[in-house]
């Protein structure tokens, strides 16, 4: 999977580094810190296709951060940690393109610290707000969750402060490490899904909508909360149906009130963003919507389009069974 | 025409013996059937400057490739195997710098490296093992070749034969080249046999039906290329002609210049049909407004739900022919459509 493995010496004998070690079957190569090397030379982000790098080290300075708008359900404060960069996936729209600068993958092994900073958090908020922490800001939060092995001390840790909810979300169908755990209720893994001819087409080497499906029956046979994020929604002739049918899809598999919430959202760039999209996929049918390009710099539907998609789509889950209340929409302007 | 670069002439030994080079310039600028051979020197300078001259005295150059000979600091390299270069990065006195340039991605059966141009020589383990999170090869040359194509972003590929493992007997890696640069040069030479010959397609050029009974501008015709590309992916199963009516685009009564303007027309419509189905509704909405000579507009990007009116009155008469239509405005209607309340 990975070209060369490069781990920094201070975590060279820190148990997390030797398991992945041991997972991945791999010689490392000592550096000093991540940052000396990591993005310090612009490498093609296609470059992830046949030559992956993974670098393993410390989270130096803040590890937990402010959420932006729309992140989650309002009304509470939402965070996210920093656990790791980049992603074994390949979706066209993905915001990391070009982010940091190089496609190689990091995993920070300091979860302890990170856990510290969540505590802080914890502690500081009102008694009747929950705390959100949210994994998977930069990567995919199961991905290679059987590999990195965090996945027990946040069980651990959030069982002792059920008072905040932690937040894994994935395009993977990787849940073996989620299933070895007891369900905790402020634990709830989250799919992003789209419809099955828009994952073909967009989602390179993700698993298939279905087969992301039948994970989520996993968990939720486990008695798991899940959650769901239609996001990014990308407008079809056949949106309506396209999304019934992934609708009716999970509904045969998961009852739909089960779902603590749903996220809706559309389709969106920064400008960086989607020159990365024109340059790493020119023949990406995405640069063929209908895109406004405004002075802010926000490549998106234009507003009228943006609405009629996200109410659509809100009313459809509605009608289909998901409660209403849990069904949320990302209106970030 | 192909430029190909080399450090030293000893890199190139092999290809004075194969191709009948022609001295053009003094002993650092050759020519043969297909191209030009250029001997550069190493560093970042020479070639940069030397790159960069012959880039503008030749402009049929159409591709350029560098080769030469590179240490290995991925371990897992073995001396004389040759290297396809993926990606060209620079250290300068040990700081890597940020620009890197993209060889061209050719099938060849060679293995794929990085390459750092590095202003020292890689002599020790140490320094390579320093180098390696970077790259896998090093060089003296390659980044300056690329950086004095920036502008012309003529595809480049690299081919470099692994000369040397940095160890402790290193010091004498010059002499070592030297000595094998014949053998050296002949495996370059013969890898870049393998890729003589697979030119590079030219850029396809758009065509549409009728294409000479249309006046298209030099903008116009770039417009027309974009959205030929769009429709292509949009429309992957149709050709244009199942998709636009030419012919009666052709046999209409408009000039070649208003023909071309109703065939952009006709695509942007086929790429953006909510935003023209939005446009032809507030269109017929307004149309009791305009019709007073009133000129109506929107948010361009459709996100506010605004109706913007313009116009002169000269009489009451007018002013009570608007007012008229005002009243009658179906404002909700229009909020509707603005706020994606319809379904499309
Ligand atoms: S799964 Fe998420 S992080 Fe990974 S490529 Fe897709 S969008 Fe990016």
């Amino acid at each position: 999977m990975f070209e060369k493995v490069f781990v920094e010496t201070a975590v060279k004998d820190h148990p997390r580094t030797l398991h992945i070690l041991n997972k991945l079957k791999s010689d490392p190569v000592l550096i000093g810190s991540i940052e000396d090397y990591f993005g310090r030379v612009r490498k093609p982000y296609l470059q992830k296709r046949d030559n992956l790098n993974l670098f393993i080290g410390n989270k130096k300075g803040q590890t937990v951060k402010e959420a932006p708008n729309a992140y989650g359900l309002a009304g509470d404060p939402h965070f996210y940690f920093v656990h790791s960069y980049n992603c074994i996936y390949e979706c066209e729209y993905c915001y990391l393109q070009g982010y940091f600068n190089s496609p190689d993958l990091v995993f920070f092994v300091n979860h302890e610290d990170m856990a510290k900073e969540m505590e802080l958090i914890i502690s500081k908020t009102p008694k009747d707000k929950t705390p959100w922490f949210h994994a998977g800001e930069f990567s995919d939060s199961l991905a290679l969750s059987h590999i990195t092995g965090e996945i027990s001390f946040y069980f651990d840790f959030f069982k002792a402060h059920p008072n905040a909810k932690l937040e894994f979300r994935t395009k993977s169908a990787n849940t073996r490490e989620i299933e070895k755990m007891s369900p905790l209720s402020n634990v709830i893994t989250t799919f992003s899904l789209s419809p099955q001819e828009r994952t073909l087409k967009t989602d390179k080497s993700c698993p298939p909508a279905s087969t992301r499906i039948l994970s989520m029956q996993k968990l939720y046979k486990a008695g798991h909360p899940l959650g769901l994020h239609f996001d990014p929604i990308i407008h079809t002739n056949n949106l309506y149906e396209e999304y019934e049918q992934l609708i009716d899809d999970i509904s045969e598999k998961i009852p739909l009130e089960y779902f603590e919430y749903v996220s809706l959202g559309v389709v969106r760039f920064t400008k960086d963003v989607y020159r990365q999209v024109q340059l790493n996929y020119p023949n990406s049918d995405l640069l063929t919507e209908e895109f406004i390009k405004p002075e802010d710099g926000k490549i998106r539907y234009p507003g009228s389009l943006r609405k009629n998609i996200l109410k659509s789509i809100q009313k459809l889950c509605i009608e289909k069974g998901f409660v209403e209340d849990k069904v949320y929409l990302c209106m970030e302007e | 025409m192909q430029l190909l670069t080399f450090a030293h002439r000893g890199e190139a030994k092999a290809f004075f013996e194969h191709l009948e080079l022609e001295a053009i310039d003094g002993n650092t600028l050759y020519k043969f059937t297909d191209g030009l051979v250029l001997i550069m020197g190493e560093g970042v300078f020479d070639p940069l400057s030397k790159v960069s001259k012959v880039l503008a005295l030749y402009p049929e150059i159409s591709e350029i490739i560098n080769l030469g000979v590179a240490g290995a600091l991925n371990p897992n390299l073995n001396k004389d195997e040759v290297i396809q270069v993926r990606s060209s990065y620079l250290e300068l006195e040990g700081n890597p710098q940020f620009h890197s340039f993209t060889m061209r991605n050719r099938d060849l059966p060679f293995k794929k490296e990085d390459c750092l141009t590095s202003s020292r020589r890689v002599l020790s383990k140490e320094q390579a093992q320093k180098l390696l999170p970077f790259a896998g090869i090093v060089d003296r040359e390659l980044w300056a070749v690329a950086r004095a194509n920036k502008e012309n972003k003529l595809p480049m590929t690299s081919l470099k034969v692994i000369s040397d493992i940095p160890s402790e007997e290193s010091e004498q890696i010059c002499q070592v080249v030297k000595e094998s640069a014949l053998k050296l040069s002949t495996a370059l030479y013969n890898a870049w046999s393998q890729i003589d010959g697979d030119q590079l397609q030219p850029e396809e050029k758009v065509s549409i039906p009728y294409f000479d009974q249309f006046h298209f501008t030099r903008s116009m015709s770039s417009t027309l290329q974009k959205r030929c590309h769009q429709l292509e992916i949009k429309f992957p199963d149709n050709k244009l002609e199942e998709l636009i009516d030419f012919n009666s685009i052709v046999e209409s009564e408009m000039r070649p210049k208003e023909k071309a303007i109703q065939i952009l027309d006709e695509m942007n419509r086929l790429i953006n049909p909510y935003r023209i189905s939005v446009e032809e509704r507030l269109k017929k909405l307004t149309h009791g407004l305009t019709s007073t000579g009133l000129t109506c507009s929107f948010d361009p990007h459709l996100e506010k739900s605004n109706l913007h009116i313009k116009g002169t009155f000269s009489n009451p008469n007018e002013l009570k022919k608007v007012s008229e239509q005002l009243s009658k405005f179906d404002f909700e209607k229009m909020k509707s459509i603005l706020e994606g309340d319809d379904r499309v």
